[in-house]
């Protein structure tokens, strides 16, 4: 059987025949793909790099229906998002989100590099959770092309007062005052959510770790993020359902 | 291509519709059974019917029974001041196996799961919850499988069950991580049941 290497992250995995499971992997060089990893569930030395958003340097045997996992090299760990209530919906919402964007073997290394810093991240203790899913989903948005528009209204294009606003998902930013007063979906922003989000869209990391985000700011950032990310995606996910459930 | 006889089809789309079967495999079984004496088959599908009309799950801990209380929780052996709560009914009988726990049992029937949609709402946690107010029960043990979702079960439950008082173990490490416990030999559960350790 022909083999092939692969850096791969864990996104999901379903239980299969007696002891296997089918994995769906997002690899740098194939994108994302599914694969047999037999005797998974018997819990042999290995299947610890095999658990959900474990990363590790796999050989993979091309197979006749699903390619099977044949060595597998474990690089880093997540152990400190294993346990993480919160932690771990983050890491779903990441891997829900990726999974359902990424066509099967179609590589994107801008979406592997950020999943990879994003697990990182979240695995990194002293890091708030909220705040590093947040920059994800701003992040994920910029490279599906649906970034918000921060700087004009997009009802009405004019250019928007530093003052409170209002986010539409539908037209994919924040409505001036007047436009916002007529909007029924979407959010309010206030000034200083506004600037943060302006701040996330610029990608300005440094400065946004900087920040102390209360949690009404943080929530407002989220509630925009996350219905413009649905709003494009066309469809509720699992994850963000269960994560706004531990908040 | 000829068509294939409904009652074929039908029988490819049941057995395509249980846990780890795959279109491929269905109708690998399905042509089996069709190969397959009489007899046999009417001692599956009657064993099929039987099982659902007689083995139900314990109103108490959701293990498997032949009555409202299963023959854990009914007997009088069983130190009931301490509860395992596991995933799965298998996980009982993987830690019966070892014979060394002695307490009673609460099955989930899963692990938290967000990405497959799976709550707290899906599993028998409320069940959990009242039964422990219910009961005096003086240790709960979290052995929920050493991976991902079943990491964060357990802390799930551990804070939870935080308020009510009660304390909440979980089993030593040893047991292979992202393994699954009704996998776990004998001697490798043993020692983690013995070497619990607070939460
Ligand atoms: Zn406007
Ligand atoms: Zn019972």
């Amino acid at each position: 059987m022909p083999t092939y290497e692969a850096d791969a992250i864990v996104l999901h995995r379903l239980d299969y025949g007696e002891a296997d499971r089918i994995l769906t992997l997002l690899t740098r060089e194939h994108g994302k793909l599914a694969a047999i990893a037999k005797g998974a569930r018997k819990g042999k030395a290995r299947t610890g790099a095999l658990d959900l958003f474990s990363r590790s340097h796999m050989m993979l045997a091309k197979g006749h229906n699903l390619d099977v996992v044949a060595e597998v090299q474990r690089r880093g760990d997540v152990r400190h998002i294993s346990g993480d209530l919160q932690r771990t919906a983050s890491a779903c919402l990441v891997a829900e989100v990726v999974d359902k964007v990424l066509e099967d073997r179609h590589p994107v290394s801008d979406l592997f590099d950020l999943v990879v810093v994003t697990l990182d991240r979240l695995n990194g203790l002293s890091r708030s959770p909220r705040a590093e899913t947040a920059w994800f989903l701003m992040r994920i948005l910029d490279l599906l092309g649906y970034q918000p528009q921060l700087l004009d209204c997009p009802s009405c294009s004019r250019p928007l007062p530093e003052a409170a606003g209002w986010f539409s998902p539908l037209l994919g930013g924040v409505l001036c005052a007047t436009c916002g007063a007529h909007d029924q979906a979407g959010s309010p922003v206030s000034v200083n959510s506004l600037k943060v989000l302006r701040l996330m869209a610029a990608g300005d990391g440094e400065v946004y770790d900087r920040l102390r985000l209360s949690e009404a700011l943080l929530h407002e950032v989220e509630a925009a993020l996350e219905g413009q990310l649905e709003y494009h995606l066309d469809r509720r996910l699992k994850s963000l359902d269960f994560l706004r459930s531990t908040r | 291509m000829a068509d294939v006889p409904a009652a074929l089809t039908r029988v490819m789309e049941e057995l395509g519709r249980l846990p780890g079967i795959g279109p491929k495999t269905a109708q690998r079984l399905s042509f089996y059974i069709l190969r397959t004496p009489r007899e046999s088959v009417d001692r599956l599908a009657s064993a099929l019917v039987e099982v659902k009309a007689r083995i139900r799950f314990c109103d108490e801990c959701f293990f498997i029974a032949e009555a409202p209380r299963c023959a854990i929780c009914l007997s009088t052996r069983r130190d009931r001041a301490v509860l395992c709560v596991v995933e799965e009914p298998l996980d009982v009988l993987a830690i019966e196996r070892t014979g060394e726990y002695h307490g009673l049992y609460h099955v989930l029937h899963g692990a938290l799961s967000p990405i497959d949609g799976v709550g707290p709402a899906e599993l028998k946690i409320a069940e959990l919850v009242a039964r422990l107010r219910r009961e005096p029960v003086s240790e709960v043990i979290l052995a929920t499988d050493p991976d991902m979702e079943g990491e964060a079960t357990a802390a799930y439950l551990a804070e939870q069950l935080a308020p009510l008082g009660v304390k909440t173990t979980r089993l030593a490490h040893g047991l292979p991580v992202g393994g699954e416990l009704e996998y776990a030999d004998e001697l490798t559960l043993a020692r983690a049941f013995s070497g619990r350790r607070a939460f």
